[in-house]
């Protein structure tokens, strides 16, 4: 197949070869085809740049992590000295330097390229086989991983775990978990997901990923988090939460309710003045029978309470007496709820 | 007024048979704090579940709740200063209402 089809998107091709090259049984020759992709335009180099910045450069503990865009990598790799030294890394032959192309116009791509390698390559060719862990709608399950940190996974979640000598690297795939942390200051702990990730040494954050929307929360210790157009964000401490919409936007709140936030790990719904659409949709997340509200004004009102995550027919036994308000069964496991006073 | 102590004397006795026959007690330590979160705090402390409009409890602060109680002297304790009361939806569950509009026919 080849390598160089120009009608796909470069970005996509950067992509490509991240998958290809993570993939530990890439070759040396593939390591030097991509060298020679890359080499063909600053486009390309910058592309790689963006594919590796949040998941390269955060699980490398000597990247200036998460200080370096890629704008700057790519801005160092143009001042660089012609005769930099290319690292690139265990698995690359040096090439000898009559093999060695150097047209002028395209030194400096050949140079971010050689930042790129020197700063990611190595990571991505080193890197162990991945472990996954998952959990179905309605089940939670804690694993301790091998450096004795652990994870608790919420309903209907997926994380992919790689732990190597001098990084740990998650994948929250999908859903909500709770890391605590054992303490290693020679391996920071990585969290990706999306366009963040998140940073810690020794400490407990839970992120809950949701379609529209990222919530990390600090339970204990501090957090470095990167998110999409912001970059790095204030390091977060005890109690601080910070929300990503899908845009890649943040908000921070501090001082947010923690046995609230993490409530769930007792089986607990715990909300606080949400909309009780809201609180229908938290109960959609850990039942099969899902709670559809047809009135707007009803979805709208604002609730407070505590739950068990499973108890939906105490919470549907509390709407259905409100005056007006009817539950019925929808025939198919779930219920719709609806109001005499519907909008 | 009368009309409404009724009819949570009847819910009570309603849901009594559901309940056990000589009520639990348990073991409270709330400080006082705005109702609504000495209300989450009293759910957690005793395992029930509570659920009601947000804005009801809006302004009122509860006393502190030490020492050992049923869950119903508990939030009769918790409930004492406000114009709420509650209602058992079933053994495991109470709503927060108004004490002027507990139910009527």
């Amino acid at each position: 197949m080849t390598r160089e089809n120009e009608v796909t998107p470069i970005p996509e091709q950067a992509e490509y070869w991240w998958v290809l090259l993570r993939d530990s049984d890439a070759s040396t020759t593939d390591n030097r085809e991509f060298v020679e992709w890359m080499k063909r335009s600053p486009e390309r180099v910058e592309a790689c740049l963006r594919v590796a910045q949040v998941h390269a450069a955060v699980s490398r503990a000597d990247m200036r992590w998460p200080q370096t865009s890629a704008e700057d990598l790519v801005r160092a790799a143009l001042a660089a000295p012609d005769d930099s030294v290319v690292l690139l890394g265990p698995h690359i032959r040096p090439q000898r330097e009559e093999e060695r192309p150097r047209p002028a116009l395209r030194w400096a791509a050949g140079l971010a390229a050689s930042v790129l390698i020197a700063a990611c390559l190595g990571w991505w060719l080193t890197f162990s086989p991945a472990e996954q862990f998952q959990t179905k709608v309605g089940e939670q399950r804690s694993v301790v991983l091998a450096d004795g940190s652990r994870v608790t996974l919420n309903t209907a979640s997926r994380i992919e775990v790689r732990l190597q000598e001098n990084h740990r690297v998650v994948r929250l795939l999908q859903g909500e978990a709770l890391f605590e942390v054992a303490q290693d200051k020679q391996r920071p702990f990585d969290v990706h997901l999306g366009n963040i990730a998140v940073r810690a040494v020794g400490t407990q954050f839970n992120i809950d990923r949701r379609a529209a929307r990222t919530v990390v929360t600090v339970v204990e210790g501090r957090v470095a988090v990167v998110a999409g157009a912001h970059g790095k964000l204030p390091v977060l401490s005890v109690a601080d939460q910070v929300t990503v919409d899908a845009t890649g936007l943040s908000t921070l709140q501090r001082g947010v309710n923690l046995a609230e936030a993490i409530a769930w790990t007792q089986h607990q719904l715990v909300f606080k003045r949400r909309p009780l659409g809201e609180v229908a949709a938290e109960f959609n997340r850990y039942n099969v029978g899902q709670i559809e509200i047809r009135s707007a004004a009803l979805r709208a009102e604002e609730v407070t309470g505590t739950f068990r995550t499973q108890d939906v027919e105490s919470f549907l036994a509390v709407l259905a007496g409100i005056p007006g308000v009817q539950v019925a069964a929808d025939g198919a496991g779930g219920y719709v709820v609806t109001s005499a006073a519907q909008q | 007024m009368l009309l409404t102590v009724a009819m949570l004397v009847g819910i009570d006795v309603a849901c009594e048979g559901a309940r056990a026959a000589a009520p639990a007690m348990y073991e409270f330590h709330i400080r006082a704090q705005p109702l609504d979160a000495a209300l989450q705090e009293f759910a957690r402390q005793s395992g029930v579940q509570i659920l009601f409009l947000s804005r009801l409890a809006d302004g009122y602060r509860s006393a502190p709740l030490q020492g050992s109680y049923t869950v119903d002297a508990g939030l009769r304790a918790l409930l004492a200063q406000s114009r709420l009361t509650y209602r058992w939806i079933n053994a495991k569950t109470v709503e927060i209402i108004p004490l002027l509009s507990a139910p009527a026919n």
